[in-house]
């Protein structure tokens, strides 16, 4: 015989036995392991989408197109008068918006995560893990199309992104790792109690107010003042706009203390989701 | 655990294993509920107690498959086949017990999982291989082998929407089967396509047999199982009824489908308000019974192989005959008539110039003659034998079965005694 052969043993709540460490990196092995799966529903659920229609692939650069040109209108038509924000108000607020857009799309593609492999989830057995980066990955890609509009838009006012654009990415990962982790208990939940998710988004449709988007962070409201304050994030997304548009973070250190807690959350989200998630696909139907 | 716990040939070991399902689906999604926020809080859940409206899909399961051996499984709808093969490769979680595997599991569930519509025959070729486990590499070698096997290589490009169900299920079967797992599970999978398909489907079967540490079968065709398991396991309400050896395993089957299909037929006939159908009486005759007698004259519904049959029928004459002819067909459960006994047959008995008056016909044969199987009576007929005039139709809902009492499968629905002789010439 060749090497001793891969033995697998399932008992009840195998699950809860394993490590909390143990746990991500089970997790992580696994999406390395399933990579080309990844790949595949990936093109699938981002291309095929499109095949049958006329203008195909070039949908996706159809709502960001129509979202700024409303913007551009409401703003010279006057309907909107945030106060002083040091640059054309469009660009700000189209910024803003465009990156509460990502932390939205990070939240619902990761509560979409069992949701994404219904049809094969309770016949075929592979990591789910897969399923988030896809999900994740699918919106990253929908995301890109918008941000490089954007900074297309930008330009044209006139505003030269600062240089410290190309931290980017790393400052968008505590986003990425609040709305994931939120997304993976919820969608865990959903699948059980449909109820909680609507109410977790009629919840996230105040907090868009309660974030500096749509206005300057000085607001004459104490109460805004106060919940704005204590909302991560104005931070989170606040603080990646301030580094395009004015090319430093206002508050660095309260930046990095909930980018921290959003890694941490994010850790316990994992496991959460790990040790649940297969009590609930047999309700999958 | 480690390895060394388990003999060296072991391939799956599944022992006291139990899996619970609930009925209402409200209340599925309340524990579903529960038991995730147990899990969620770190906390056991407590799987081995039914709680309100739980059922056990599965009850304390214990089986055993060697290195090189294919186990049927048998059972009727709804016994947990299905179930049990999706706990064994690790789609639900088990409640009980515990498993042990050694070595990929692969399955045959479903074919053509996660297929999408609107992509190319080719691409989907891809999609459903990772998905079950393939790498792109194993895919692209084994590319042409699933084309022919599929028969697909016009439509390769097509999107798979424009595919009849049956090319769907033929390339999802040929993605299926070149995945090649150390075990593999088939749920009644080789029922697709036409019959050459499942002919070649069966053929490559039995030849992965010699390659695969272990097949687990679940089917309905008796055949299927009987060619290609040598150990068999018969489940029911979701416990094991029969494991051994494959042909003992399909007897008791298929006695337990004749009991099944015997309560269905009782059911049905008691939905019916009265317990026979006349379709019409005369001034002469009135039918008032019929029954099928054991040899202490107590009505019965199970009857011996190999043994003997009493057909007891009242009924009333209400006027001088000068002839009577009393027929009634012994029909399968599958309405195909067997044969059809009559007072004529008997020539000791001359039915003629019978007075008005209460009678008894009963028949008596020392061999029935019938196979194992469920039997029902068609129409009881009376008849005027000089005039051939009908006298009376009825329609009897009695049913009863033969029961198998051998180790051996019976075909055909008679049996004969049989005396060979064997000459060298």
């Amino acid at each position: 015989m060749k090497t001793q052969k891969e033995q697998t043993i399932y008992y009840p709540n195998y699950r809860l036995k394993i490590g909390f460490f143990q746990t991500w990196v089970i997790m992580l092995k696994n999406i390395l392991k399933s990579k080309e799966l990844i790949i595949e529903l990936f093109k699938r659920d981002f291309f095929a989408t499109y095949r049958k229609s006329l203008i195909g692939i070039s949908w996706i650069l159809i709502s960001p197109i129509v979202g700024i040109i409303s913007w551009v209108l409401m703003n010279a038509t006057g309907i909107l008068n945030p106060g002083d924000v040091g640059v054309p108000y469009p660009a700000y607020v189209l910024l803003g918006s465009s990156l509460w857009g990502l932390f939205m799309g990070f939240y619902t593609s990761a509560s979409d995560t069992l949701n994404a492999g219904i049809g094969f989830i309770n016949q075929v057995k592979y990591p789910h893990e897969a399923l988030l980066v896809k999900q994740t990955a699918q919106h990253l890609a929908n995301f890109l199309i918008t941000f490089v509009i954007n900074i297309i838009v930008l330009l044209l006012f006139s505003i030269i992104p600062d240089w410290k654009i190309i931290f980017f990415p790393l400052l968008v990962l505590p986003m990425l790792f609040l709305a994931a982790g939120m997304g993976l208990i919820i969608s865990v939940i959903n699948v059980v109690f449909p109820d909680i998710p609507k109410i977790v988004n009629v919840v996230l449709g105040f907090v868009f107010y309660i974030t500096p988007i749509v206005y300057s962070t000085e607001t004459n409201s104490s109460f805004l003042n106060k919940a704005v304050e204590l909302n991560p994030l104005t931070y989170l997304i606040g603080g990646v706009r301030d580094l395009i548009i004015y090319g430093q973070l206002i508050y660095p250190e309260r930046f990095i203390f909930v980018a921290f807690i959003s890694f941490i959350f994010f850790m316990f989200a994992w496991r959460i989701f790990f040790v649940s998630e297969d009590r609930v696909i047999e309700k999958m139907i | 655990m480690n390895i060394k716990d388990l003999e060296k040939d072991t391939v799956i070991k599944v022992e006291d294993l139990s899996k619970k399902f609930t009925k209402s689906l409200k209340r599925s999604m309340y524990y579903g509920s529960i038991d995730m926020a147990r899990s969620m809080l770190g906390m056991q859940y407590d799987s081995e107690i039914l709680r309100k409206g739980e059922f056990w899909a599965l009850k304390d399961i214990s089986f055993e498959v060697k290195k090189g051996e294919t186990l049927g499984i048998l059972g009727l709808n709804g016994s947990g086949k299905s179930t049990l093969l999706r706990v064994l490769s690790g789609i639900f979680p088990p409640d009980k017990g515990k498993i042990t595997i050694n070595g990929k599991v692969g399955s045959l569930i479903a074919v053509g999982a996660g297929f999408h519509p609107h992509m190319s025959g080719r691409e989907n070729i891809y999609l459903n291989g990772v998905i079950l486990g393939m790498t792109k590499n194993e895919i692209k070698n084994k590319f042409e082998s699933i084309v022919q096997f599929a028969e697909i290589d016009e439509f390769l490009d097509a999107p798979v929407s424009t595919y009849s169900s049956g090319m769907r299920v033929r390339l999802g079967f040929a993605i299926a089967i070149h995945c090649e797992p150390d075990i593999l599970l088939v749920d009644e999978i080789l029922s697709v396509g036409d019959i050459s398909f499942r002919n070649k489907s069966l053929r490559y079967m039995a030849e992965y047999r010699n390659k695969a540490q272990a097949i687990l079968f679940v089917s309905h065709d008796i055949e299927q199982v009987r060619s290609l398991c040598q150990k068999a396991i018969l489940i029911d309400r979701g416990q094991v009824l029969h494991y051994g050896d494959t042909v003992e395993t399909i007897v008791k089957f298929e006695e337990l489908a004749r009991e099944e299909r015997l309560k269905q037929l009782k059911r049905e006939n008691e939905s019916h308000s009265r317990d026979f159908k006349i379709h019409f009486d005369s001034d002469y005759v009135r039918f008032l019974k019929i029954g099928v007698e054991d040899k202490n004259g107590d009505e019965t519904e199970v009857l011996d192989l190999k043994g003997s049959l009493k057909v007891v029928i009242d009924f009333e004459v209400k006027e001088k005959l000068e002839g009577l002819s009393i027929n009634l067909p012994i029909v399968r459960d599958d309405n195909l008539d067997v044969y059809c006994i009559n007072a004529f047959s008997d020539l000791n008995i001359k039915l003629e110039n019978i007075v008005a008056g209460k009678y008894r016909a009963s028949l008596y044969m020392e061999k029935h003659n019938l196979n194992p199987g469920v039997y029902t009576f068609g129409t009881l007929t009376f008849r005027n034998s000089k005039t051939f005039e009908t006298l009376a139709k009825i329609k009897a809902n009695y049913v009863f079965k033969v029961k198998s009492n051998s180790k051996v499968m019976e075909k055909g629905f008679i049996d004969v005694d049989q005396k060979w002789d064997f000459i060298k010439q």
